[in-house]
């Protein structure tokens, strides 16, 4: 762990839209967080040298015209490769959310992985909560066991080529499953999220920025009524504060 | 020629279901740029693709198994955002050069090919798209089509033509009717613009001494256009001499500011694109309601999205600059199994959407435009009635977020432009769409209405638009000015900036096009999308114009700002137009007749109920009462992480009134939101139906936690036929509620738009004419500012043991217009409506909030008590024991002026000590049964009546 606070790099741009929320999750962590348009950071990928921290936030790049997360991933392969492969071989941490882990899993992070985010199941967009159980092990979610996260895609199924299941789940990269009998996408093996590169790298579909604070959560309402009465108050933050803390922690 | 370009072929791999592409795009070099393209292009976990040149063919396969291919693409000319990408991907790679022109088509691969061109239609829209079943096979080889160009061919491209105006008001009507006639003698389409308009343009122009230009007419029918200058909303009446808008709404906002002090909240009203309130010290809220009916009636999905958009705008436009936060919807519709077949003309040649195919695009067109934003859409209602079928009224706003004061000291609600700055234009190119919207939308849909009129929208360049005005260039002052490019397009935003300096110059020859050919006149009224106007210091000038090509946004210096006191436009150096501001601006007020009050007849009063469990269960189920939730989670509601109040509350997760959100999640604000309309009580007295729409927008409201103190109102009026007398009546007293309703609880209306035709007249399949007028529909929206997010409250019942208090005026025995009244079929005319309950008092309510005495909250609405005491039961996963001694008509009166609130046990003295007219009639019980004035309701058969719709329809 360095003792300065380490610094994050939140990218932006081109219909990515939720890098304020993510850059805020970060330094309420403790990460100094610092948003990039991709257009600026092509320009002067020196930035990235500097880093501990790389997210790929949510949103719509390019609109998933020519399907969720190709037209940015194309320009990260193609303009910061090298800075990305760089961070990640000095033990720096990534993380794509939704649309963010939809172009991680077509950048070279994942090259071969066999992996994609397809159309969800039943064919409309899904924007909801869901429990998710933590079922691998990863420097992003140190001391979690089970968190609930909102989910918000139309393209957030995992599907994999033949065998590449297997493979990632012997690698140890089955990190995130929806809790219960099935995924609300339909992805295989109840899958929310993954990861490489020994753990740093994670992709995860649902949200964990928009579940920081308590009152984000569906039940707070109530929780905050029945507290109330016993004379309690609750947290400020929910568990998904932990982690970005775990980020920060490692970097 | 063929060998120009080359075809990128992605199909769904063998086993996948998910959609294609068919891209062509300028020829590929050679193998290795087919293959680099395929690397960006295809997944190669799902998909397989092939690159097609004139010098052959690059696969992941070389073969693929024959399948059957629905093939959608834009007509020529049509916005085409998948091509745009493809292209910017390939410019990237360096495979294509910058700015390449493509073309993109959609596909399908359908397992069989019986009913594939019924499959194949129901994909499409043929106003704005083409479709086409093929195969795989004839896919799979090098086709060498060119792209579809447009090829503008008129006689007046690049032509500014003089106007002869006819003498007789007959042949000026019909001028009016078919528009300028070009160089062919065909009319441009319709100008909207009435007798009297007409005579004081000719009277202007014989004064002069001249003929008016094609320009000049358009520029005029478009700012007097009712749907720009609401000319029937400041007509002279009848007991409103000054207009409605003077008399009523800003009249009303006037004397609450007034008695509110110095504890005023208005920051900018009815002056700017939307309304702005305070937030806290630093910050304002903004919001705007606006409504998209005429081009959703004829392309839902692309209407409705662009009402979203083209609202954000308004946002974006406002002020300085304000940041969208919240997006708000909502739909009055015919219900979806309404079988009837309507059509534009008599042959039959052009349909209107079927009721299905109107609500699936309307619902999606608000999901693509609000997501793809990144703007959370938590707030919206369904309205489901026979009279929509012709025109749908489709509501879209959008809550924004602004600093009050720049970094350099400008207060950021004011414009500030000055003469001699430039009009920078930034955004999408201008075409043929969306020409003649405002005229368009002021007048009845029929046979003659424009396809050009609908307009295609493009979320993500306005997103890129919007993250470089809001997020980079406002707060560095380069900007002096901006507004949205909305209706009427260059002629409204810069007529409009114009008024601030008194004239402006317009080079309509510098301004982007999105193919050559247009007219001077198109390229001034074009409602293209994702467009802004600003003025800017000239000095900055370049600057804009550099950081906006970094984000990949086109910005042009169009003309300048003067203070000449005159509008004009040349092309090419020629003069194309010199109109005066004071006579633009001046369009004549209409005087118009009022019919009298209709006489009331006697009412028997006396229906004939089932029992309260029926009643109930039946009442749950209705269309207008029933769950939505997948609808609703369709919606990014989270985005932005700025969730409070959620639209599904409680454990069962009901859809709520009140939404809430804090946009800021360092500071302790929060904003609310809540919508209210009763267009089916508007017919029958709409002076009680605007007073209980306000009430209930604000008990909404206080409800949630809010206090009328910091809370502010929007009115939508959707009219029909409105310059008839009857309809101008029922027009006036509306008007006359929401001023009664406002200047009782002293919340000021700050923004508002009307629509006042929303008529078709048409014909059915058997030829025969059909009128169908929607109802006269008065939208009230509401927004209140939170001092501490804290404050907010749930509509769910918290834990079994509550007290439930009945807080407010007791229900009327007043069936009429009721939720009830229709499931059953009751005849309405004998029943009696609720009247205008104008003086409720909220404030023992709002300070027990404060004081968080209150566990959950709900505005008895439609449905009335049993409703809501339902639904909060419900979501709460839990019942009640009521013995609150109403008649069954009472149970279900939607009569206005009453919360129904849960407290627990420990707090409840204290509640009623600050609430003095609660009431408690009962207790929450955790049990399956509700018991009401002693019948038993079963919890678990309400809920299935309430959850009956969400298997499929409205979650399609």
């Amino acid at each position: 762990m360095t003792t300065a606070q380490p610094r994050a790099l939140v990218l932006s741009g081109h219909g990515l839209n939720c890098e304020r929320e993510t850059a805020f999750a970060l330094t309420q962590a403790g990460a100094t967080a610092e948003i990039h348009h991709l257009n600026d950071l092509a320009q002067n990928a020196s930035a990235l040298d500097a880093a501990h921290i790389l997210a790929v936030p949510g949103g719509f790049s390019f609109g998933d015209h020519l399907g969720a997360g190709k037209a940015y991933a194309s320009a990260l392969n193609a303009r910061l490769d090298d800075g990305i492969r760089a961070l990640v071989e000095r033990g720096g941490l990534v993380l794509g959310i939704c649309n963010g882990a939809q172009v991680l899993l077509k950048t070279t992070l994942f090259a071969g992985a066999g992996v994609t985010l397809a159309p969800n199941a039943g064919g409309a967009y899904l924007c909801q909560w869901e429990r998710l159980d933590v079922t691998a092990r990863s420097p992003w979610l140190d001391g979690l066991t089970a968190f609930d996260c909102p989910i918000a895609h139309g393209e957030g199924r995992f599907t994999f080529a033949s065998g590449a299941l297997e493979a990632l789940k012997a690698a140890g990269g089955d990190a995130l499953r929806y809790a219960g009998d099935a995924a609300p996408n339909g992805a295989a093996d109840r899958l929310a999220g993954i990861t490489a590169h020994e753990g740093r790298v994670l992709a995860m579909m649902p949200h964990p920025e928009r579940a920081l604070l308590s009152h984000h959560h569906p039940d707070f309402h109530r929780q905050a009524a029945l507290a109330r009465r016993e004379g309690r108050v609750l947290p400020e933050f929910g568990p998904s504060l932990q982690l970005f803390q775990n980020a920060v922690a490692a970097a | 020629m063929s060998q120009d370009w080359s075809e990128i072929v992605i199909l769904p791999a063998e086993g996948q279901s998910g959609p294609g592409l068919r891209l062509t795009v300028p020829a590929l070099a050679d193998e290795a740029a087919a293959l680099s393209a395929l690397g960006a292009f295809v997944d190669p976990v799902t998909e397989t693709g092939a690159v097609f040149s004139a010098w052959g063919m690059v696969a992941r396969e070389t073969t693929v198994p024959a399948r059957t291919v629905l093939l959608v693409g834009p007509l020529p000319g049509v916005t085409d955002p998948i091509a745009k990408t493809a292209l910017e991907v390939l410019a990237d790679l360096g495979l294509v050069p910058e700015g390449a022109q493509g073309y993109a088509e959609r596909l399908r691969v359908e397992d069989s090919a019986t009913g594939a061109p019924a499959r194949l239609a129901g994909l499409f829209n043929p106003l704005i798209e083409r479709g086409s079943v093929t195969g795989t096979q004839a896919l799979w080889r090098f086709v060498g089509a060119e792209p579809p160009k447009v090829r503008l061919t008129g006689a007046d491209v690049g032509l500014v033509l003089d106007v002869d105006l006819p003498d007789s008001d007959e042949a000026l009507l019909a001028f009016s009717r078919q528009g300028v006639p070009g160089p062919d003698g065909k009319g441009r389409g319709p100008l909207g613009l009435g007798l009297s308009d007409l005579h004081a343009i000719r009277d202007h122009f014989t004064a002069l001494g001249r003929k008016p230009t094609d320009i000049e007419i358009e520029t005029l029918a478009q700012t007097w256009s009712e749907h720009c200058k609401h000319r029937l909303f400041n007509a002279d009446l009848e007991g409103a001499e000054g207009g409605l808008f003077k008399t009523f709404i800003a009249g009303a906002t006037k004397k609450v500011r007034a008695a509110r002090g110095k504890d005023d909240i208005c920051l900018s009203v009815f002056s700017d694109n939307a309304g702005g309130i305070v937030f806290d010290d630093d910050y304002l809220v903004c919001d705007k309601v606006e409504t998209h009916n005429s081009p959703s009636a004829l392309d839902p999905y692309g209407g409705a999205m662009t009402g979203v958009v083209g609202v954000n705008r308004d946002c974006l436009g406002f002020g300085q600059g304000a940041q969208p936060i919240l997006n708000r919807y909502g739909f009055c519709l015919p219900r979806y199994d309404d079988p009837s077949l309507l059509f534009r003309d008599k042959d039959g040649d052009s349909p209107l959407p079927s009721a299905r195919r109107l609500i699936d695009g309307v619902i999606k067109g608000i999901e693509d435009g609000g997501n793809q934003s990144g703007i959370p859409t938590p707030q919206g209602f369904l309205v489901f009635d026979d009279r929509y079928r012709g025109k749908p009224l489709v509501f879209a706003g959008t809550v924004g977020l602004m600093p009050r004061v720049l970094p350099d000291g400008r207060d950021a609600t004011v414009k500030g432009t000055q003469p001699g700055d430039a009009i920078v234009m930034v955004g999408g190119r201008v075409g043929k769409d969306g020409i003649h919207g405002a005229t368009f939308s002021s007048v009845a849909l029929d046979e003659s209405s424009p396809a050009t009129a609908v307009q295609i929208g493009d979320p993500i360049t306005q997103k890129r638009l919007s993250d470089a005005l809001i997020f980079e260039l406002r707060d560095r002052g380069l900007i002096r000015a901006l507004t949205d490019n909305g209706a009427g397009g260059l002629s409204s935003s810069i007529g409009e900036m114009a008024e601030e300096t008194g004239g402006a110059e317009i080079w309509l020859d510098r301004v982007p096009l999105k193919y050559p050919g247009l007219s001077p006149w198109e390229i001034w009224i074009s409602e293209a999308q994702e467009r802004m106007s600003l003025a800017v210091k000239p000095e900055n000038v370049q600057a804009v114009i550099d950081h906006f090509a970094t984000r990949g946004v086109e910005a042009t210096e169009i003309g300048q700002f003067t203070d000449t006191g005159t509008l004009v436009a040349t092309f090419e150096d020629r003069p194309a137009m010199a109109l005066e501001m004071d006579f633009l601006h001046e369009a004549p007020r209409l005087s118009l007749p009022v019919a009298t009050k209709p006489a009331e007849p006697e009412r028997l009063n006396a229906p004939v109920l089932p029992d309260l469990a029926q009643c109930l269960t039946m009442l749950m189920g209705q269309p207008n009462m029933r769950g939505r939730t997948p609808l609703i989670r369709r919606y990014d509601h989270e985005v932005q992480a700025n969730s409070l109040l959620k639209p599904l509350q409680g454990v069962n997760a009901l859809h709520a009134d009140a939404t809430a959100i804090r946009p800021l999640l360092d500071r302790p604000g929060a904003v609310a939101v809540t919508q209210s309309l009763f267009p089916r009580l508007t017919e029958r007295d709409p002076y009680a139906a605007a007073v209980n729409a306000v009430d209930l927008s604000l008990r909404q409201l206080v409800a949630m936690g809010a206090t009328l103190d910091r809370a502010a109102l929007l009115d939508n009026f959707c009219w029909c036929s409105a310059d008839q007398p009857e309809r101008l009546y029922q027009l006036r007293e509306a008007a006359r509620g929401c001023h009664d309703a406002a200047v009782e609880q002293l919340v000021p209306f700050v923004s508002g738009k009307d629509s006042m035709f929303n008529d078709f007249k048409g014909f059915d399949a058997q030829g025969e004419p059909v009128a169908v007028s929607a109802l006269p529909t008065l939208l009230i929206s509401a927004l209140a500012v939170l001092p501490d997010w804290t404050r907010a409250v749930s509509m769910d019942f918290k834990a079994a043991g509550d007290v439930i208090f009945w807080v407010g005026a007791e229900p009327e025995e007043a069936l009429a217009r009721s939720e009830l009244a229709l499931a059953l079929g009751l005849d309405d005319e004998a029943l009696v409506a609720p009247s205008a309950r104008v003086a409720a008092d909220y404030s023992g309510f709002e300070a027990a909030t404060a004081q968080g005495l209150v566990a959950s909250a709900i505005a008895s609405g439609w449905g009335g008590a049993a409703a809501a005491l339902a639904r909060s039961a419900l979501a709460g996963g839990l019942s009640a024991n009521v013995r609150a001694d109403w008649s069954a008509q009472q149970w279900f009166s939607e009569s206005a002026g009453s919360l129904l609130v849960t407290v627990a046990p420990p707090d409840a003295d204290a509640f009623t000590s600050l609430v003095p007219q609660a009431r408690a009639i009962g207790t929450v019980a955790n049990s399956d049964t509700m018991v009401l004035d002693g019948q038993a309701v079963s919890t678990a058969s309400v809920l299935a009546a309430y959850r009956s719709d969400e298997s499929g329809e409205i979650s399609r």
